[in-house]
């Protein structure tokens, strides 16, 4: 009980200077950083008043341990020291009297000297123990009071809770108007919220709120909502129930009840429950354009006014608090920007530091052993002072750098160690490795902040040991610093992808890194190229390659392919800039499947990749086939992103990752789930979870270790669907895990969307003939960029690029808008496409159509549409909210 | 019996044609094909609601959830018509019934129907 309390007492100091720190570097971070980051990391602040992990040298461990041992040192001197001198201390221990008579003898000089300071050692001790004694049993019974209080204060918490709970519960009506219910699960929907979340109304509570941890309802105060409130109080509740607010709030709740004492973890309570708005009203607006912004501040005070007067102070999720709160959230709502990501790695510091400073303070750790923790603490100092990291390598394989410690050999790597164009960290020990990342060429030069950014995050998780983390930091330093040296001195091709950047233009083959930094440039031999509409371009050639560069042919060659490469990606966010030739190799006349077979059986990897693309799309899936059967992985995952068209690639993907996924293929499967789109790679996920097949569902869990995944990971039941656990059961049943309904509807959704992909693939299968993309400008050629710098505003173009694609463009819209493509078929006749411009409607528009942010106030729609009957062409129609435009068709050139 | 709003009457009514009990899977195919394409959240909502209201039970069949109706068409059916009558007749059948004939809601050989149960019904009592 007296080690119990002291920990406590311990744990509440530590955590109050923790609070101290973080008030004292709040001007740093309160205007600066956001609110979610404000909200979680109190929770640090929580983590150091629950847990009593602590190093094996901390501030609070060392005061406590030394008032302790202070303590202890007064009745060991004074018990110990008559007995430390044979003489002298049998005769004390034997009869007190007989010491009064031997004065003079030497055991009584002896006394006298070691006893100098004090006073007779009989009663000193006597004393001494009274005392100790007499501590022990106050530090009992304050123990006792802190227990007796802290269980009381819990309890009245959770049965207050339950009985506003029931209050609420009884007094309301589930929501039956169909058109609302229906409203709010398309909320729900279109915000993945995987749980099922019942809906009433209660005209006695204060504001709409969010109860029931296994069973979540919404209670709003009132159904005659105007849709935008409606909308907005929906989702801001949903915010709550995603985040899990409510498991915060009881852990704050059960900080505050073991530390009653402490006047300052109320002060936490407050702080916690206003950045709990905060940052709920945050991830709210995060997704709103501006204007929307005040109108969620209108819904703020609308739902003041109709609230009734009920309220529940504890841990209800609730949409408004207080007037004062009220009045500091529109503020924050008003004033709400994005965070620029310079500050977020301030961010990044301020947690360090207050990291830091959690685990230095530590805590009082109960003295398990007294007489050896001294010996212990010197050997384990002695220890951190010799202990440099253990010997390791760093080897680079297809797009992984593992860190080979010397305890380690090669079968302790991973199987299942290709990437997909990204790059990662794998750890490699005797019996172990760790996998980091990912990141990609544009990482590496913050890789090491990231790379310590997730060593920090797994530590916190006790994931990984410090002695690991510290070497992946100190092999992050190592890749990072010899990346930005080979990056502008080797020309080694794999800096550049050698995954894309091999291609195949007649008769060479011919290697290309692009983005050249302009650092680097002037290490290589550059020269100017002029491509076919008269514009130059500068080319960069290394040591291998310049001999080219007096060769007509080769640069004719490379002129080709670099406008080839420009026209293909002329839409993709890396635009083909400032390309160095790594590698030509002439190839001749021979064929290309000739090529193709030559360098599969020969295993020569870039040159068949880069004769890959240009391969019809059976021999494609033929070689694909063979590579999967054949398990050259290496091959497969060079290859199955080259796929021209989109849709035979997503197919081929997805067929793959079925046949990875029954023949036991992880390989395979790694490399294929980082393919999917992200809602099938959340189907795969669950299907993987579901199966019990952990090492695949590890593979399509997010690298991102927030607080959610934490919750997630460690109440994987508490966001169940259909399970029919009410509150009351939580607090009333002793469950066992086995208790909690498994995910029942699974199966069943499974099977719902797989009749639904099906019916939209039948949808897909008329519609995919269109393409229809929203462009920004700045994803354009700059060619095209002046071209519509040049047009009229207010002016319906439909400008022709060549090379069949077509550009619908106008300028000077009022507002943002959708857009809605139609075709009408006429059997034998010319087909009608008809493109619908119409106005962006927040709640009516179809979400897919949505435009996130606002794009400006132009239309700019890629398009281009191929007809059943290709030589009946069609007839394309743009309408403005239904209304047909007129158009000018115009050459680009 | 608890009263269930229309919503959720049109569940009950695709579980019971389901021959009592239905999977979720089926029930949205089958509202689907009476041109109710409800949200997830809508269709369990509901089905929690009739449970909680003690007309559907759940159990496991495998990983899903089985529904199964406690009560039965006929006696939803019977008991609505019961507090119907107490609520709009107080009690008086031959009212209901001669509002069903004025209206022409009971037709004649309806009339004929019932009237020859009504003699099955008491030959079986005078027989016993």
């Amino acid at each position: 009980m007296n080690e119990l309390f002291k920990i406590i007492l311990s744990l509440s100091l530590s955590g109050t200077i923790l609070i101290f720190l973080l008030l004292l570097l709040r001007p740093l971070y309160k205007e600066r950083l956001s609110k979610r980051w404000q909200y979680y990391i109190w929770l640090l602040v929580i983590v150091r008043f629950l847990l009593p992990l602590t190093p094996e040298t901390s501030v609070v461990g060392n005061l406590f341990r030394q008032t302790e041992q202070r303590i202890e040192q007064n009745t060991m001197n004074s018990t110990r020291l008559p007995s430390a001198d044979s003489p002298g201390s049998l005769r004390t221990e034997r009869a007190p009297s007989t010491e009064l008579v031997d004065i003079g003898s030497p055991g009584s000089a002896a006394i006298e000297a070691g006893g100098d300071s004090y006073t007779p050692p009989v009663a000193n001790t006597a004393n001494n123990k009274l005392r100790i004694v007499i501590s022990e049993n106050i530090l009992f019974s304050l123990g006792a009071l802190w227990l007796v209080v802290a269980l009381l204060l819990f309890v009245r918490k959770i049965t207050i809770y339950q009985s506003f709970v029931k209050y609420v519960n009884a007094g309301s009506t589930p929501v039956e108007d169909m058109n609302l219910l229906e409203r709010f699960g398309r909320i729900l929907a279109d915000n993945h919220v995987h749980g099922t979340i019942d809906l009433r109304a209660n005209s006695l509570v204060a504001s709409p709120l969010l109860i029931g941890f296994m069973h979540a309802r919404i209670i709003l105060p009132t159904t005659d909502l105007s849709e935008e409130d409606f909308y907005y109080t929906i989702l801001h509740e949903l915010t709550h129930y995603k985040r899990k607010d409510m498991f915060y709030k009881w852990l704050v709740q059960l900080t505050i009840c073991l530390h009653w004492f402490n006047p300052f973890v109320y002060l936490m309570g407050r702080e916690t429950n206003r950045l709990c708005e905060l940052s709920c009203d945050e991830g709210v607006i995060a997704s709103f354009p501006e204007h929307s912004r005040k109108s969620y501040g209108d819904t703020l005070l609308h739902a003041i006014s109709t609230g009734g007067s009920y309220k529940d102070a504890i841990a209800s999720v609730t949409l408004n608090e207080s007037k004062e709160l009220l009045k500091g959230r529109l503020d924050a709502i008003m004033k709400y920007k994005k965070i620029p990501k310079t500050i977020q790695t301030a961010a990044i510091f301020i947690t360090g530091i207050l990291i830091g400073g959690a685990v230095v303070l530590g805590a009082y750790a109960a003295p398990n052993a007294k007489s050896s923790s001294q010996t212990d603490e010197i050997s384990e100092s002695g220890k951190t002072e010799s202990s440099s990291l253990p010997d390791y390598t760093i080897q680079y394989e297809d797009g992984v750098y593992y860190i080979m410690v010397d305890d380690a050999t090669e079968d302790d790597k991973p199987i299942s160690s290709v990437t997909n164009g990204y790059k990662k960290l794998v750890l490699v020990r005797e019996d172990y490795y760790a996998t980091f990342g990912t990141f990609d060429d544009h990482d590496m030069t913050s890789l090491v902040n990231y790379i310590t950014e997730q060593c920090n995050t797994r530590l916190d998780n006790n994931e990984i040991t410090q002695e690991n983390a510290n070497i992946v930091i100190q092999a992050a330093e190592e890749i990072q610093h010899s990346y930005s040296y080979r990056a502008l001195e080797d020309d080694d091709v794999i800096l550049y992808n050698y995954t894309q950047s091999g291609y195949y233009q007649h008769p060479y083959l011919i290697w290309i890194g692009y983005n050249l930094p302009a650092n680097a440039q002037s290490k290589y031999n550059g020269t100017l190229l002029t491509l076919s509409d008269q514009s130059t371009m500068p080319v960069w050639f290394n040591e291998e390659s310049k001999k080219f560069m007096s060769d007509e042919n080769a640069i004719s060659a490379v002129t080709t392919l670099i406008e080839r490469m420009k026209s293909q990606k002329a839409d993709s966010s890396r635009p083909v800039e400032a390309p160095i030739i790594t590698s030509i190799e002439y190839v001749g006349d021979t064929d290309i499947n000739t090529l193709a077979e030559k360098y599969y059986t020969e295993d020569e990897l870039t040159h068949f990749s880069a004769i890959f693309p240009e391969l019809d799309s059976r021999t494609q899936q033929e070689y694909l086939d063979h590579m999967f059967e054949n398990d050259r992985i290496s091959f497969f995952s060079c290859c199955i992103g080259e796929l021209e068209d989109t849709n035979i690639q997503k197919d081929a993907v997805e067929r793959y990752t079925l046949k990875a996924y029954e023949e036991d293929k992880i390989n395979f499967f790694a490399v294929l789930s980082g393919m999917l789109d992200e809602s099938s790679q959340r189907n795969w996920l669950e299907k993987c979870k579901k199966d019990g097949k952990t090492n695949f569902s590890i593979l399509l869990e997010e690298d991102d270790y927030s607080f959610d995944d934490f919750l997630d990971k460690n109440f994987p039941d508490a966001d169940l669907s259909g399970s029919v656990f009410t509150d009351d059961d939580f607090f009333n049943s002793d469950f066992t895990d086995d208790d909690f309904p498994d995910n029942d509807f699974l199966d069943e959704w499974n099977d719902f969307q797989k009749g639904w992909e099906e019916h939209e693939q039948q949808q897909k299968e008329i519609t995919n003939l269109i393409e229809l993309n929203r462009l920004t400008k700045q994803e354009l050629s700059t060619e095209l960029q002046t071209f519509l710098d040049s047009c009229d505003d207010r002016k319906w173009y439909l400008i022709d690029a060549g090379s069949g694609l077509q550009y619908l463009y106008y300028n000077g819209l009022p507002h943002t808008y959708a857009y809605e493509p139609n075709i009408i078929k006429n059997v034998g006749a010319n087909d009608r496409v008809i493109i619908d411009i119409v106005n962006f409607d927040f709640f009516n528009t179809p979400r897919d159509r949505v435009i996130e942010e606002n794009l400006g106030n132009y239309v700019l729609l890629a398009f281009s549409y191929t007809p059943d009957n290709q030589d009946a062409g069609y007839s394309l129609e743009v309408t403005y909210n239904g209304l047909p435009v007129t158009y000018e068709i115009v050459q680009s050139r | 019996m608890q009263q269930i709003s229309d919503y959720e009457l049109e569940l009950m009514k695709v579980i019971w044609a389901n021959g009592d009990t239905a999977l979720y899977a089926e029930i949205v195919a089958a509202l689907s094909e009476k041109g109710m394409d409800w949200t997830k959240n809508t269709i369990i909502t509901l089905l929690s609601r009739l449970i909680d209201k003690g007309l559907l039970k759940t159990n496991k069949i495998g990983h899903r959830n089985k529904y199964t109706a406690i009560v039965s068409e006929d006696e939803y059916q019977s008991s609505q018509t019961e507090t119907f009558l107490h609520k709009v007749y107080e009690g008086n059948a031959k009212g209901l019934v001669s509002a069903l004939i004025q209206k022409d809601l009971l037709s004649a050989a309806d009339y004929e129907d019932l009237k020859k149960y009504w003699e099955d019904v008491k030959e079986g009592v005078s027989t016993q």
